[in-house]
């Protein structure tokens, strides 16, 4: 902004303050007042000494027909700011409100006052006065409003030790407008879209004759203001029911509240308690808390059958049979490093969860499992159990075999380390499981969410904890032996189970294409690790293991890799959609390919699924149509032939007719394709 | 094994139940709404899909509205809201014949008074939007996000005090939401009390 526009802006604003003075503002009334509001400051006592409390009342006169704002103003409003300016050590309490009245102003509602409304405040004095005449003043804001709103600043000015007059009376009357601070225990739920609050009453009688009962929150926002309070005076109490607002309950742990409602006599009165929200969603929530807790331990427990775990954790504990009792110490060391392994999972996974869920994301547990990579992963990783376990290759050095004898165990490492892969291939398992109580749980605080975590992953870590820990259990298990040999090879099946599952989950996800690669990875693995133990002779051996190593680990990895995503959509081709599509105005890609054409699926993989394809497309609204030569089908090989070929890959670029209206010739793209060739046909 | 099955589906039930509030909160699609602006333009929010629109409940006598606007920070956070390509709709709700009404020109002239940077002035004195927002005050702020999702509604900004002296120290939610929505960032405070006049429908 340079110096003029700074100058004019500051113009206009300073005229536009101006003019939105309070005073400018045009009210249909000749006779109306410089404020609103005249304020009054009175004390129930005045002459005090060192370590007096007094009670002050804040006066306001509020001109007739307006109001001003209670604690919480209900839909729009402010309540009453005040700020005394007083030596140190003289320390005032909260300002407290009378009962309030409802205002409604369609479609909203306001809590505030009318008339003569007095604020009440207690000042505690210090133990050394200054001598002679005290003099507080205090600076009050408040808005004051009827149709339109007004803010209004005042200076409010009490004098202890002078000449101001006590008026104990005053002050006892104001009091008497609040409402009576009750500790009675209330109950607080939350039903379908309701607050429902009881409170018990004191007496039979005390809730007999009193009318019009309102619930009046103190906090903003927890119910709907212009909805009204549902009354039931039941023998126990009375029951409020009041129609939920936008803010979250969670936010506030202690809901404080007026009751309010017409005596017996017709006088307003109330009661002011609290009541907590979370203690008493206690009788409902909290006990979905614990059945939440408790599903996910048992569902932890019920993990360890499952087919990805069961073969895993059975060689593991088989290993304990192995321990004599004099190794009592160890086998509970290696019971807590497994249990410490698989807790410190769930709680990353669950912070990872829960991170993500308060940055917004709509994730759910298993979200890990939307990956196609990870999927072929975990896949790859169960199939490498099951090979081990069926001794087609045993693990060497640092890694310890999973049927391993416990004495060879590298220490609690190699125990946490079984942990992490116990949890790890639990999560396919997981998922389809506890995704219910998980949910919960991640509907729930943080802290919730974790807990339930940790429940599942200690469900998970119990039965071989206990066997640890419980030497009687160990012995149940049966003598080891040959068997254990042959029970080894059959616990292989169940992963092999496991990853043909998590191929078919793949495959609900994924191309086929991705699927073939998949099981070319696996092979490429089984490969890998059948020439880790060929010890070829020579350096000419030597170079071709390290070569076909290479090979295979490229060849476990590419499926990992993912070439963006699909097209947003297309159109299975046929004679008369492409010449309906090529009536249109928009550019038309044809696709001819095949399930079986390798060359189509890379060309797919590399140049057409692409983020960079896919968005040209989206940019320049390139109707995209697919046919599918898979299976024989008469039209599309009329349609290659039109074009001189008789076999897919086809690509076929018709462009944007020209102004004339007149479509160009189609452009014919070679058989093997890159984001570069597309792009330029695209943009000739 | 059957009551642990209703149990998860319980639970199940929980995690999806939908909400039973009626008015629009963080996290809610926007409801859509067409609406004429002070050119005689009509709008409607869903064209704006795929940019972040601000919607403003204004009354020019608000004391609250005069607040910001009467040192420049509502103009202010306009400009540097639509110089980052985000539609931002000023929304008159008054009734004919109350505070703040204004017709096509004095909305216009108010406007330009004010140095306003609104994409828009959208007219609506039967309180039609303000009632589908459940707008409350004035000012009443709402994000919308590219998605059309509401990403925050509430106070413009921490203060609720009627002075322009408080404008300073206070956190702008509405510009902290923008922002974050343009960073691709979470929005640390998604819902707040609107605190100003009421809207005079």
């Amino acid at each position: 902004m340079n110096f003029f526009t700074t100058l004019f802006s500051t113009l206009i604003m300073s005229a536009l303050l101006v003019g939105y003075s309070p005073a400018a503002q045009a009210l249909p009334d000749e006779n109306e007042p410089d404020q609103y509001v005249l304020i009054d400051i009175k004390a129930d006592k005045t002459q005090v000494s060192g370590g007096d409390t007094v009670t002050i009342g804040i006066v306001k006169n509020i001109y007739p027909q307006w109001h001003t704002y209670w604690q919480n103003p209900g839909d729009s409003g402010t309540p009453l700011e005040i700020k005394w300016d007083a030596p140190e050590g003289f320390s005032f309490g909260p300002t407290l409100h009378p009962i309030p009245k409802i205002i409604p102003y369609d479609p909203l509602t306001n809590y505030g006052h009318e008339g003569q409304t007095t604020l009440i405040q207690d000042l505690t004095l210090p133990a050394n006065l200054p001598a002679g005449p005290i003099t507080l003043n205090a600076s009050i804001d408040l808005l004051v409003c009827h149709e339109i709103c007004i803010p209004e600043s005042h200076i409010g000015t009490l004098i202890l030790n002078g000449d101001q007059a006590a008026e104990p009376e005053f002050i006892a009357k104001a009091k008497a407008k609040r409402p009576i601070v009750s500790d009675v225990l209330a109950t607080f739920s939350e039903e379908e879209g309701d607050i429902v609050i009881t409170i018990p009453h004191d007496n039979p009688a005390q809730f007999g004759d009193i009318q019009n009962i309102n619930l009046l929150p103190i906090e903003w926002g927890l119910i709907d203001n212009t909805s009204t309070t549902q009354v039931v005076k039941t023998n126990d109490g009375l029951t409020l029911t009041h129609k939920r607002g936008d803010r979250a309950i969670s936010e506030v742990p202690n809901f404080p509240f007026v009751v309010a409602y017409t005596d017996q006599d017709g006088k307003r009165a109330g009661l002011e308690l609290s009541v907590s929200t979370s203690a008493s969603a206690s009788a409902a929530a909290s006990l979905n808390f614990i059945q939440a807790l408790f599903l996910a331990v048992l569902g932890g427990l019920v993990l360890n059958l499952m087919p990805c775990v069961f073969p895993v954790l059975s060689m593991k504990a088989l290993s304990l049979i192995q321990l004599g009792d004099k190794e009592e110490k160890k086998a509970r060391a290696y019971g807590l490093s497994y249990t410490a392994g698989i807790l410190v999972s769930f709680g990353l996974i669950a912070s990872i969860l829960v991170a993500l869920k308060s940055g917004g994301a709509q994730i759910g547990w298993g979200f890990q499992l939307q990956s196609p990579s990870v999927i072929i992963a975990l896949a790859y990783l169960v199939f490498i159990i099951g090979l081990n376990l069926s001794g087609f290759f045993e693990f060497g050095g640092r890694f310890g075999n999973i049927g391993q004898k416990f004495a060879n165990k590298s220490g609690h490492g190699g125990a946490f380390w079984t942990g992490v892969l116990a949890t790890l291939v639990a999560t396919p398992c997981t998922a389809p499981f506890m995704g219910g109580a998980i949910g919960f749980a991640l509907t729930q605080n943080a802290f919730v969410s974790l807990l339930v975590f940790l429940g599942l992953g200690f469900g998970l870590a119990l039965p071989y904890l206990l066997l640890c820990y419980i030497p009687a259990l160990r012995h149940k298990l049966p003598r080891p032996g040959v068997w254990m040999e042959t029970f080894r090879q059959f616990l292989s099946f169940p992963m092999f189970i496991t990853a043909a599952w998590l191929l078919w989950v793949l495959t609900q996800q994924a191309s086929e294409n991705a699927i073939f690669f998949a099981l070319l990875g696996m092979i490429a693995i089984a490969f890998g690790l059948w020439m880790i133990k060929r010890t070829p002779k020579g350096p000419v051996g030597s170079l071709f293991k390290k070569a076909f190593l290479i090979i295979a680990i490229i060849g476990a990895l590419f499926p990992l890799w993912h070439g963006g995503g699909e097209m947003k959509e297309y159109h299975d081709y046929s004679p008369s959609t492409l010449s309906s599509l090529l009536k249109t105005k928009d550019p038309v890609f044809v696709n001819m390919t095949a399930a079986w054409c390798i060359t189509c699926k890379v060309n797919e993989r590399i140049a057409l699924r692409t983020d960079k394809t896919i968005a040209l497309f989206e940019d320049k609204n390139i109707q995209y149509v697919k046919g599918d030569w898979t299976n024989k089908n008469a039209e599309i090989s009329q349609y290659l032939e039109k074009f001189g070929r008789n076999g897919v890959p086809l690509y076929v670029f018709y462009p944007a007719p020209n102004d004339q209206g007149v479509r160009p010739e189609p452009i014919l793209l070679p058989q093997i394709l890159t984001n570069q060739i597309i792009f330029e046909t695209i943009s000739r | 094994m059957k009551s642990i099955l209703t149990l998860i589906a319980a639970f199940a039930f929980i995690a999806f139940a939908p909400s039973a509030h009626a008015a629009p909160q963080a996290g809610d699609m926007a409801p859509d709404f067409t609406a004429t602006d002070s050119n005689g333009v009509e709008h409607k929010l869903s064209d704006f899909k795929g940019k972040t629109v601000v919607l403003e409940w204004t009354n020019n006598e608000c004391p609250y509205v005069v607040k910001h606007y009467s040192v420049g920070n509502m103009q202010k956070l306009q400009k540097e809201a639509t110089d980052k390509g985000v539609v931002w709709l000023a929304i008159h709700s008054s009734a004919e014949g109350k505070q703040g009404h204004v017709t096509a020109e004095q909305a216009n002239a108010i406007a330009a008074e004010q140095g306003a940077n609104a994409t828009a002035h959208l007219l609506d004195a039967s309180g039609d939007i303000g009632r589908l927002y459940d707008a409350k005050t004035t000012p009443h702020m709402f994000v919308i996000d590219a998605e059309g999702k509401i990403a925050y509604t509430g106070a413009i900004d921490s203060d609720s005090s009627f002075k322009s002296s408080a404008i300073d120290g206070a956190t702008n939610y509405v510009m902290a939401a923008v922002n974050a929505l343009e960073a691709g960032t979470p929005i640390e405070v998604a819902s707040t009390k609107p605190y100003g006049c009421s809207v005079k429908y």
